[in-house]
């Protein structure tokens, strides 16, 4: 089972913007270092999708990169709860 | 095959087909507003809770793991964070913004335009995430610019000590412009409910851990931050002060305090001296992290990329006279400070500027328990305006006191310090160079690309240094 997170986020005003990092942790806010570094998308990409394949508290915070290679602050931060195990089956189930 | 069976035999597979599909969100979006009316669980979106007056809390409702309580401007109570853990399982608490407010039933673009105002929080169980979303990047000491604002964040130890905390965008403290200078006022120290913005502090075998306090900014308190009793801690992006104690955050203090990080802070008149305290009444130390007796408590602490300035004349210290007797950052006992040795603990690449220039002691040092190991002290700078004692102790490599007002951009000492800029105007002579997270400045520079490591708190270069801003608007779905 999986499901997919999508983060969506604002083009930055910068005009040599690379690129936007994706900093990902589970369970606490990310911090920006190389530990949760998640991926890297180009500038001209403002959209990510994480497929994800376990429970958690999936945070995510974006940076962006320029063509200088120099990085921006983290962004805020976002989160969203992924639950993939169903209820244990109802028991005690009777008729009358 | 027998039409009962086999109509058995389809709900069974519609049921294992109906498990199968993922949950991805079980979660609720519960709804907070001045003036609700909201009552049990109408308040969120499950039960029709939305922002219309009928189906918004008027106050932090009883919350309940896994949700997310999103709030409008206005001004709130204080609130109880004691909901029994659940595994990992989060409280939300963030402000509502024209970008991210949940529904649009009865949203108004009002209600994110000022701040949420909170009392006292009581962070009394685990896994909380408060983030206020906003603040105005180019001046942390913008109040009104923080999505919230709270009197202050208490534990309770030994046995209500919140774990597992991200605290961000958030202004915690009393009245903006109060001088509290020596007597306690209701407008200092948060309506005298409590005298710390934040205190992470936990008792020996139940330690408060793993809180991250970002962008935030403390002001008109006693005490900023108070953590004995607290590991694995990390304070950064803040901007701290005026505040009146005899630091502005505190470590060690008879309990454990270790992995603690502090950096990227602006800690401005933050620690001008406790006014209850008479003749001892002094700043001792603008971080001071000592006085525990076991071995072990002290270590791994890490603060670097900070800016610390004193303005003067500050009125409490026109006729004050006493000053600094500890240094400006000091990790660890020994060397007569109390307590155990620290060790594996460093203060990188701060910049210290402004101090006054009384004739009384005024020591403005940094130092690290001589007798630990793996320790050191690197990178720091001064800019000395007066009589004001500078250096190091323990191990050390590199550090600087400069006295050149354009070794730096805007150099203000004098109160209110409204304007400083302790960016670098030229390079430093070279500092050590020191591998990550150390490699990048507070503006997320990376320092040493142009050849020189520079000193202090903020990396100088030539050509296209700075990084871009931080993304907004993210959202996830």
């Amino acid at each position: 089972m999986s499901t997919t997170n999508t983060l969506t986020w604002n083009k930055n005003p910068e005009a040599d913007v690379a690129k936007y990092n994706v900093y990902r942790s589970v369970g606490t806010a990310p911090t920006k270092v190389a530990a949760n570094l998640f991926a890297s998308v180009p500038s001209t990409v403002l959209t990510y999708v994480d497929t994800v394949t376990a429970d958690g508290d999936y945070f995510y915070g974006l940076t962006a990169v320029d063509t200088a290679n120099n990085e921006s602050l983290l962004s805020a931060t976002v989160h969203k709860v992924v639950d993939l195990v169903p209820p244990s089956q109802p028991s005690g189930l009777t008729v009358a | 095959m027998h039409i009962i069976a086999l109509v058995v035999l389809i709900v069974s597979w519609l049921v294992l087909i109906l498990c199968a599909v993922p949950t991805a969100v079980l979660a609720d979006t519960c709804y907070v507003r001045d003036g609700g009316t909201a009552t049990g669980s109408s308040g969120c979106a499950a039960s029709g809770g939305n922002w219309n007056i009928a189906n918004a809390y008027d106050q932090m409702p009883t919350t309940i793991r896994g949700n997310t309580y999103l709030v409008a401007a206005g001004t709130y109570n204080g609130f109880t964070l004691n909901t029994a853990n659940s595994g990992t399982t989060l409280i939300t608490i963030k402000k509502s913004t024209v970008a991210s407010h949940g529904t649009s039933t009865g949203w108004l673009d009002s209600y994110a335009a000022t701040r949420a105002n909170f009392g006292q929080v009581l962070t009394y169980t685990d896994y909380v995430l408060i983030d206020g979303v906003t603040r105005n990047e180019s001046n942390w000491n913008d109040g009104a610019a923080y999505g919230f604002h709270f009197n202050s964040f208490r534990t309770n130890p030994p046995t209500n000590v919140g774990k597992h905390y991200t605290i961000q965008y958030v202004d915690a403290g009393g009245t903006d412009g109060a001088i509290c200078h020596y007597l306690p006022s209701a407008s200092c120290d948060a309506g005298v409910e409590t005298a710390e913005s934040f205190y992470i502090t936990g008792f020996d075998s139940n330690p408060a851990t793993d809180w991250i306090v970002s962008h935030f900014r403390s002001h008109n308190v006693k005490l900023p931050f108070q953590m004995a009793g607290a590991h694995d801690v990390l304070i950064e992006y803040g901007w701290i002060g005026p505040n009146w104690n005899k630091q502005a955050i505190r470590g060690g203090n008879q309990n454990q305090s270790y992995n603690i990080t502090i950096r990227y802070n602006k800690i401005v008149d933050g620690c001008r001296g406790d006014p209850l305290d008479g003749t001892a009444r002094a700043c001792t130390a603008h971080i001071a992290i000592w006085d525990t007796t076991t071995a072990g408590w002290l270590d791994n602490n890490n603060i670097y990329g900070n800016v610390i300035l004193e303005t003067h004349p500050f009125p409490d210290e026109q006729t004050d006279g006493l000053q600094h007797s500890n240094g400006c950052i000091r990790i660890g006992g020994g060397d007569a400070f109390a307590g155990v040795v620290a060790n594996n603990s460093h203060i990188y690449n701060n910049t210290i500027a402004g101090q006054d220039g009384s004739a009384s002691i005024h020591d403005c040092a940094v130092s690290i328990s001589s007798a630990g190991t793996g320790n050191l002290s690197a990178n720091n700078i001064w800019y000395v305006t007066g009589n004001v004692t500078t250096g190091c102790g323990g191990t050390c490599a590199n550090n600087t006191a400069y006295t050149d007002a354009t070794q730096f951009v805007n150099p203000v000492v004098s109160y209110p310090g409204t304007g400083f800029d302790y960016h670098l105007a030229k390079a430093t002579v070279a500092g050590t160079t020191l591998s990550a997270p150390y490699n990048q400045d507070m503006d997320g520079v990376t320092r040493g690309s142009d050849g020189t490591w520079d000193r202090g708190a903020y990396e100088f270069g030539s050509g296209d240094v700075m990084p871009p801003a931080a993304p907004t608007g993210v959202t996830i779905q």
